[in-house]
């Protein structure tokens, strides 16, 4: 463990200065007295801010840390409680996160030798942890850390689960897991989906978003707030399919960004390796995705350099991590700002870790690429999981102007304010609630039925749309042929699928209207007796 | 063992020694409860001389019958005088395949196919290893280390077994094999004995199974429980893993999962070990003292009749430690959880008398009042759930009803403005009602 040589008390330690910043955790440079000052980062985290099971979620967080031991993950000397305050101490990572390093020295994007180093290192992290039965379920650049001497560290289990110990009182074994988790660009479908559960290969799918991060600056959508991000991966695959008769798979994101960097004038050439790497990790179908066993054998990772080559081609000349941590809230663009070692609020479990990028402007030929559809209200076509929904929503709302380093935002009574202001800027046509996940239970009828409705509705859009796609599809299909027909297949079983969940949501909603006419009964009666 | 592809497979009489040895070595390791496997062996050997030469003799009459084929067998005859000498051999490497280098192993592997382990074989030879990891720890270190690499291996297996792996799911007869065999004899306590000695990966695999072990069925019964029955005193050892951070996670975890039967969390309540939990609940290490209070939760919530049980019976000793080491702790974490699992404990239905003895106590009622007053939101509504009960208890003893009196303006004060961050119409209404209740109160004696 290692943990037994620092001391477990504050008065070891100096706290120097602060590297990043979250909601209810700030991390700082320090230095531990006890060991020739040595330096540390220490994580300190609010234990008094936050939903009620944010312990279990900083327990599973602390024991995952110092249980685990591989070169390329970040984990715990040790840590304890000052006050209210957890300080988790950890080694100092003195290059700070790849996502602060990118927008401070490369906002559009690193060369791909790093990447494919950088990923590489990565990816071993992930398969250790996949071996020890755990999931990260937050891989994004700003988790992963980088030190002086080019060693990389993935960090951050603030969400990761394991599936030897259920999450909950969840007697079954199993390696699936149906808690939405994550940053929505970042997020696999099945995640958003998540009634269908989700396994290892949903961090696969996080990793191919986040070499597309690498190699472009910034993830794939995130012009778009995370929201909307998570409405367009929804109903992407309809889009995607049709346009794969040119193009196998998902390259469409590389194409994508391609397109917008030539539009930039910021030509880049990407290796076919790469290309073809990024393409199998995001496949629709998780089962068709690699392992992380596996994409370690991919060509792409073949020729990888030593680190050094890190410390000559990115890490020279990078401004120190506290230097970048100033910066960034002056400097606009380049995606928001520094993380520092670890940036969040690890606590914000199952309900959300959304992060606020904005400032990006709709950029027109985008919209024609990543069509949005013109509906009220967009939710999950599962009715389990509208409720998550509803909360990430509002806080996905994407935020302009504040660019703080609170990359993710929980459900908080605070951020109601803002969120209102941003919905008065006009952004977009999202209904914005604050319904949390307790919120959504204990709603009154009154509210939950005009919901339903404005739901049943997005969804009888979505299926319109369906429809259309698939009327285009048999239009302009005719001489293509095999793919064809299987494509049709497909897009029928969706609408198929979409059409029981309508009716289930139609049932639903009768249901709800019912108990609602009830309470409303129950109300009067209540009403009436007072006043007699 | 998979050494015992030593024999060059043309030689036929190696080949029958092959298969003799390969049976022959499940019992034989199985029946040897420790390392004595070196000292039997010289017993064993006329053994297994009689049972080859009785193999032979049965061999020889079959070929009898069958004279005349082309058979590798014809050279039977004239060996079998030799056989002896074989079976002297055959033994002098069984005993060097014991202490042999894995690297031997391996270039051996390619002649002879070995079979699949069955997971009572696995099981044994996790047990013959932990048995040597037990008493030969001072031994050479380049044989130890070769031997504990064997034995991580040998628990991963037993890992996957139970768990499946990438490839395929658990099988539910392997696992009940597998689980049988482990509780045949004291392998779980070796596993426990020797978790110190195995590195973190083996000691995790290693928790993970024990874990695993204690939900695995054989004819439905739940075998597991059975034996801590009758070993009770692998707790003791498991709960002493807090006072060593090495393994208090390990051990923890697997204490946790000790306690789901119903009889071990019994005991574990009446020991002497629930006073050592005060303590544990606020080391310094976060990760440990928060392992310890899951395992005390979880003692204290899991069972409802043993706690009831438990609480009545060591109400008084329980509720002082628990009122001056926890809900007063100067450690805010420790008060917060501790308050939390008051809660939990006195309004469990199941608990009733219990709480109706708390909530009669004015010391306790004076806890939770300063609790109220504690700037953290979590424990003033935590304070809250049980404070309630003081104020809905139809019976208030003429004490609580003056303190409540005493207090009734400052209450009244502070629940007018009382509220949880997010709206919560049961704690609205159990406010209502406690703010009715304090709003009527009359002093007892002036009726």
């Amino acid at each position: 463990m290692g943990s037994c040589m620092y001391p477990v008390e504050r008065g070891a330690y100096k706290l120097l200065s602060e590297i990043g910043n979250g909601v209810s955790a700030v991390v700082y440079k320090a230095q531990c007295l006890p060991l020739n000052s040595t330096v540390v980062a220490i994580k300190v985290i609010d234990l008094d801010r936050s939903r009620p099971n944010l312990l279990d979620d900083v327990r599973r967080e602390t024991k995952a840390m110092s249980l685990l031991s591989h070169p390329n993950i970040l984990t715990a000397h040790c840590s304890f409680t000052v006050g209210r305050h957890l300080w988790v101490v950890m080694p100092f990572m003195a290059a700070g996160s790849l996502h602060s390093i990118l927008s401070s020295s490369f906002p559009l994007g690193l060369p791909e030798p790093s990447i494919a180093l950088l990923l590489k290192h990565t990816l071993l992290a992930l398969h250790y942890l996949h071996a020890q039965g755990l999931l990260h379920r937050d891989i994004k650049a700003s988790n992963i850390l980088l030190d002086s001497n080019g060693s990389i560290k993935l960090a951050d289990f603030g969400v990761s689960a394991s599936i030897y110990e259920p999450l909950s009182s969840a007697a079954t074994f199993s390696p699936f897991f149906n808690d939405l988790v994550g940053t929505p660009y970042w997020m696999a479908p099945e995640v958003i989906h998540s009634h269908v559960g989700y396994g290892f290969k949903a961090d696969i799918w996080s990793f191919g978003i986040t070499a597309l991060e690498l190699a472009h600056g910034r993830p794939p959508l995130s012009h778009l707030p995370p929201s909307k991000s998570l409405v367009i991966r929804i109903t992407n695959r309809f889009r995607l399919n049709h346009d794969d008769h040119y193009h196998h798979h998902q390259y469409q994101y590389l194409d994508d960004e391609d397109a917008k960097k030539k539009n930039k004038k910021n030509k880049k050439k990407f290796s076919k390796a790469f290309k073809d790497m990024v393409a199998s990790c995001l496949v629709q179908d998780p089962s068709k995705r690699p392992s992380a066993e596996k994409l370690l054998k991919h060509p792409f990772f073949k020729t990888c350099k030593s680190p050094d080559h890190l410390v000559r081609h990115v890490l020279q000349g990078l401004p120190i991590i506290e230097e970048r941590l100033k910066e960034s809230p002056l400097h606009p663009p380049p995606p928001s700002s520094v993380d520092g070692d670890d940036d969040d609020d690890n606590g914000s479990g199952e309900v959300t870790k959304i992060r606020r990028i904005s400032g990006w402007n709709f950029n027109e030929d985008v919209f024609e690429l990543n069509p949005v559809f013109p509906c009220d209200k967009k939710e999950d076509p599962s009715p389990i999981t509208s409720s998550f929904y509803s909360s990430s929503f509002l806080e996905g709302g994407g935020k302009d102007g504040d660019r703080k380093r609170d990359d993710r935002v929980k459900v908080k009574e605070e951020e109601k304010k803002k969120d209102d202001e941003i919905h008065e800027k006009g952004n977009e046509e999202e209904e914005v609630e604050e319904v949390g996940l307790l919120g959504w239970k204990s709603r009154t009828a009154e509210t939950l039925g005009p919901e339903l409705i404005s739901l049943l509705n997005s969804l009888s859009l979505e299926k319109e749309m369906v429809m259309n796609l698939l009327e285009s599809c048999r239009g302009e299909g005719m001489g293509i042929g095999d793919w064809e027909e299987e494509r049709e297949q497909r897009l029928a079983d969706m609408v198929g699928k979409l059409q029981r969940t309508v009716d289930g949501l139609t049932i639903q909603l009768k249901g709800e209207s019912a108990k609602n006419a009830a309470l409303e009964k129950e109300l009067q009666g209540l009403k009436d007796k007072n006043l007699t | 063992m998979d050494s015992r592809c030593q024999f060059r497979p043309d030689w036929w009489p190696g080949r029958l020694m092959q298969q003799l040895l390969t049976n022959y070595s499940a019992r034989f390791m199985s029946s040897s409860p420790s390392s004595a496997i070196y000292y039997q062996l010289d017993r064993r050997v006329s053994t297994i001389v009689r049972l080859i030469t009785v193999e032979s003799e049965l061999k020889s009459q079959q070929q009898e019958k069958g004279k005349g084929e082309e058979n590798p067998r014809s050279r039977f005859g004239p060996v079998l005088v030799q056989t002896e000498l074989v079976a002297q051999e055959a033994l002098l490497w069984f005993v060097g395949c014991l202490s042999k280098k894995k690297k031997k192993k391996k270039k051996m592997k390619g002649l002879f196919k070995s079979k699949p382990k069955t997971p009572a074989e696995v099981v044994r030879q996790t047990r013959d290893l932990l048995v040597y990891a037990d008493m030969n720890w001072n031994s050479r270190e380049t044989k130890r280390e070769e031997k504990m690499a064997e034995l991580s291996k040998l628990i991963r297996e037993l890992k996957s077994i139970l768990y499946g792996n990438s490839e395929s799911e658990p099988v539910t007869e392997a696992c009940a094999q597998l689980t049988q065999e482990f509780f045949k004899e004291n392998t779980l306590r070796l596993l426990i004995i020797c978790l110190p000695k195995l590195n973190l990966e083996a000691r995790k695999d290693a928790t993970q199974v024990v874990a695993n072990l204690q939900r695995q069925q054989v004819h439905s019964r739940l075998i597991a429980s059975d034996h801590l029955e009758a070993n009770k005193d692998l707790m003791d050892i498991l709960i002493s893993g807090y006072e060593n951070m090495d393994i208090a996670l390990h051990y923890g975890a697997m204490l946790r999962e000790c306690i789901r039967h119903q009889s071990i969390a019994r005991y574990v309540l009446e020991s002497d070990h629930m006073k050592k939990f005060f303590d544990y609940i606020q080391l310094p290490n976060f990760d440990i003292a928060s392992d310890a209070s899951a395992t005390f939760k979880e003692l204290l919530t899991r069972h409802k009749s043993t706690v009831a049980e438990f609480l009545t019976k060591n109400y008084d000793w329980f509720f002082a430690e628990f009122n001056s080491k926890l809900l007063e702790s100067p450690n805010y974490i420790t008060r917060r959880q501790a308050i939390k699992l008051l809660g939990d404990m006195l309004l469990d239905r199941s608990n009733s008398s219990v709480m109706m003895r708390y909530v009669s106590s004015k010391d306790n009622l004076r806890i939770m009042m300063n609790l109220l007053r504690e700037s953290s939101k979590n424990i003033q509504i935590e304070a809250f759930h049980v404070f309630k009960l003081f104020a809905a208890n139809q019976n208030k003893p003429p004490e609580i009803v003056s303190i409540l009196i005493a207090n009734r303006s400052k209450l009244l004060r502070f629940f007018s403005d009382f509220k949880m961050d997010k709206e919560n119409e049961q704690f609205e209404a159990d406010k209502a009602q406690v703010i009715k209740e304090i709003a009527a109160l009359e002093p007892r004696d002036r009726p």
